[in-house]
């Protein structure tokens, strides 16, 4: 074990066990340990976005770019200076201009996102288990498959059903406000069953996760102290 | 004009990059510009932001305001990360053993936390939400999801018990599909409302 591999090895075990003494209260340690991470988490991204953003995407064209890859990027240069000028108090309104720019992008990209991405593939894949080839693929137990198959389409509605909180306007009803039709009081019903169900898996995941995360830094620890003890 | 200018500029890029999902071949330089530049303006922003947290902390420690010692780590952290990462590479050894031994085990550390979090959270929001429907179905999946993550249930195909736990893991991917339609939606009528301008993030509302 060399001197190197003791001082990282120790500079971990300190963070690990700074961290870790949350567990007992919030202290100085635990503090000093966020506000160190903070401090290194905001200087590799700001090295990452100088390095693998700014670098190649503006200054790489204006540098050693031809001319016309030179004029081309005086528009994000431009758009650049904008968004960091409407920093100031006196210049706060120069910056709509390249937030509209991104704002554009970011509402096409979510569109294109939301309707190839989620909308088309999702009701793909539930319109999918109605096929009569997958229900007869395999022989017996074909009822099993159509009820796999409402329970899917069921699940699916009443988790949407469970986040509709659209009214039908009535002038003179007599329904009350807080009152939601009668169909999608019952669906939304089901919907929570299985919103339950998936938040239920998801803590599962989540928890497996944490706790290898936990017995990992616990061997951590557990591994730099013998190598010391072993190197001593 | 002043505000004239920044709802065309959202509209037509947004129709632009929209048109570029059916017209890729047709657009796809000039698509890939923008994108290009939509990528450098978030980077841009985000720098921003780090600018910022700079500024809190350097005019905390100034001011001598409450707990300066804590401003004082923040900035000589970013400063050495920094510094280090523009006069070494990204690939350079040192500079990722600096960060990696920071980062790694306090990102370890504070997920470690979370396990023993979640476990009284769980166990609170039965305490005070009650046994409701979603309460019990959340707690009996987490429950079953945790035994089948064991990996101590034959799961053999065919096999009567097989069936049942291939059924019992495909039953979140039905709240989950559902969720992720009902986000998709979301997101669908947002990105509309900017495209049409009746929503403007960007400043100005109409």
């Amino acid at each position: 074990m060399n001197l190197s591999e003791i001082v990282w090895g120790l500079i971990g075990f300190l963070l690990t066990v700074m961290v870790l003494s949350y567990l007992i209260g919030d202290n100085l340690f635990f503090r000093l340990a966020g506000y160190l991470f903070v401090g290194v988490m905001a200087g590799f991204l700001s090295v990452v976005i100088i390095r693998q953003i700014l670098w190649p995407y503006l200054l790489i064209p204006l540098v050693h770019g031809s001319w016309l890859e030179r004029l081309w990027a005086l528009i994000p240069l431009g758009l650049v200076i904008l968004l960091v000028l409407g920093q100031f108090k006196r210049f706060t309104g120069f910056s709509r201009y390249p937030l509209a720019f991104l704002g554009g992008v970011a509402a096409a990209l979510a569109i294109g996102g939301a309707v190839f991405g989620t909308i088309m593939p999702q009701t793909q894949a539930v319109i999918e288990i109605f096929d009569p080839v997958v229900w007869y693929a395999v022989p017996g137990r074909t009822w099993l498959r159509i009820i796999d198959a409402v329970v899917m389409l069921l699940g699916t509605i009443g988790t949407l059903s469970y986040f509709h909180f659209g009214r039908q306007w009535r002038a003179h009803s007599n329904i009350k406000a807080e009152e939601r039709p009668f169909i999608l009081e019952t669906l939304s019903g089901v919907g929570q069953v299985f919103i339950g169900i998936a938040l239920g898996a998801v803590f599962a995941g989540l928890f497996s996760s944490a706790l290898v995360a936990l017995i990992d830094r616990i061997l951590s620890i557990g591994q730099f102290i013998l190598l010391v003890v072993g190197a001593s | 004009m002043k505000r004239v200018v920044p709802v065309l500029i959202a509209v037509l890029i947004g129709l632009f990059v929209l048109a570029g999902y059916v017209l890729q071949s047709l657009l796809a330089p000039v698509l890939i510009m923008f994108l290009n530049w939509g990528v450098l303006l978030v980077g841009v922003a985000l720098l921003v932001g780090m600018g910022h947290l700079l500024v809190f902390h350097f005019s905390r420690l100034i001011n001598d305001q409450e707990k300066p010692f804590y401003s004082l780590i923040v900035l000589s952290a970013f400063t050495l990360t920094l510094v280090g990462g523009l006069v070494l590479s990204l690939q350079d050894v040192f500079f990722r053993n600096l960060v990696l031994n920071i980062l790694i085990p306090i990102e370890a550390g504070l997920l470690a936390i979370l396990a023993i979090t979640l476990v009284y959270m769980s166990l609170y929001l039965i305490r005070t939400r009650g046994w409701t429907v979603m309460s019990v179905s959340f707690l009996v999946s987490a429950i079953i999801s945790l035994l089948l993550n064991l990996g101590y249930v034959p799961t053999q195909p065919g096999t009567r018990i097989g069936e049942l736990v291939a059924f019992l893991r495909r039953l979140p991917i039905v709240g989950v599909r559902g969720i992720l339609l009902g986000i998709a939606l979301g997101g669908l009528l947002v990105g509309l409302r900017v495209i049409l301008a009746i929503d403007r993030p960007y400043g100005d509302e109409p």
